[in-house]
């Protein structure tokens, strides 16, 4: 996927993700200041943390539509090879994070670690194979 | 496996983009293909045989045949 949108199912890509980035915003913000100035509490406070999550889950539900709706299955690869270095980056981080605090009870990750590192690792995997396949001058 | 889509294509003096945009795909996976980066999926083979008016086999050969 490069900088600029080419297929139909990229450019579905790139606005479903701003939608969802944008809604997700507005719920964190929102979520945030209802449990800091409107005193919520009891099982008020777990739809607090529930609802942004469901952005977060709509985020993979847009990778997995693009997934579905791309018919370049050479990029259709490299996005399935960036989601595995996503995974493979967490998965490991998280066990030497579990790891760690069962054998020193220190190491516990930010919150949001996961999820941030995940994303990060994503978009790197994504530039590196753009860099790697870029192509020259047509002939 | 080896392919010979750069001869082919060079044969009927097509360039990537034109080639790409016949198979309905990126110009990024027609270059990954020519240059042995990528193997295509047997559905897209089929389509580039039928492209070029040829058999699979007389495209694409197993590096092991």
């Amino acid at each position: 996927m490069g900088c600029l949108p080419k297929s139909k199912a990229e450019k579905l890509y790139v606005r479903r993700i701003a939608v969802t980035m944008t809604v997700y915003v507005l719920l964190v913000f929102g979520a945030t200041w209802a449990v800091r100035h409107s005193h919520v509490k009891g099982w008020w406070l777990y739809v607090c943390a529930v609802v942004p999550s469901l952005a977060i889950l709509r985020l993979l539900q847009v990778v997995g539509l693009y997934l579905k709706e791309e018919t370049d299955e050479f990029v259709r690869q490299q996005m399935v090879n960036s989601i595995l270095w996503g995974t493979a980056v967490v998965l490991g981080l998280s066990a030497v994070s579990d790891f760690l605090r069962g054998y020193t009870g220190k190491g516990e990750l930010p919150g949001f670690t996961i999820f941030i590192v995940f994303w990060m690792v994503f978009a790197l995997a994504q530039g590196i194979q753009q860099l790697r396949n870029r192509v020259g001058g047509d002939d | 496996m080896t392919n010979r889509l750069k001869a082919l294509r060079a044969e009927r003096e097509w360039s990537q983009a034109f080639l790409a945009e016949r198979l309905e795909v990126s110009r990024q996976s027609v270059n990954a293909i020519e240059t042995g980066r990528y193997d295509p999926s047997l559905p897209l083979a089929f389509k580039i045989a039928r492209l070029f008016g040829k058999r699979i086999e007389e495209i694409f050969e197993d590096a092991e045949g």
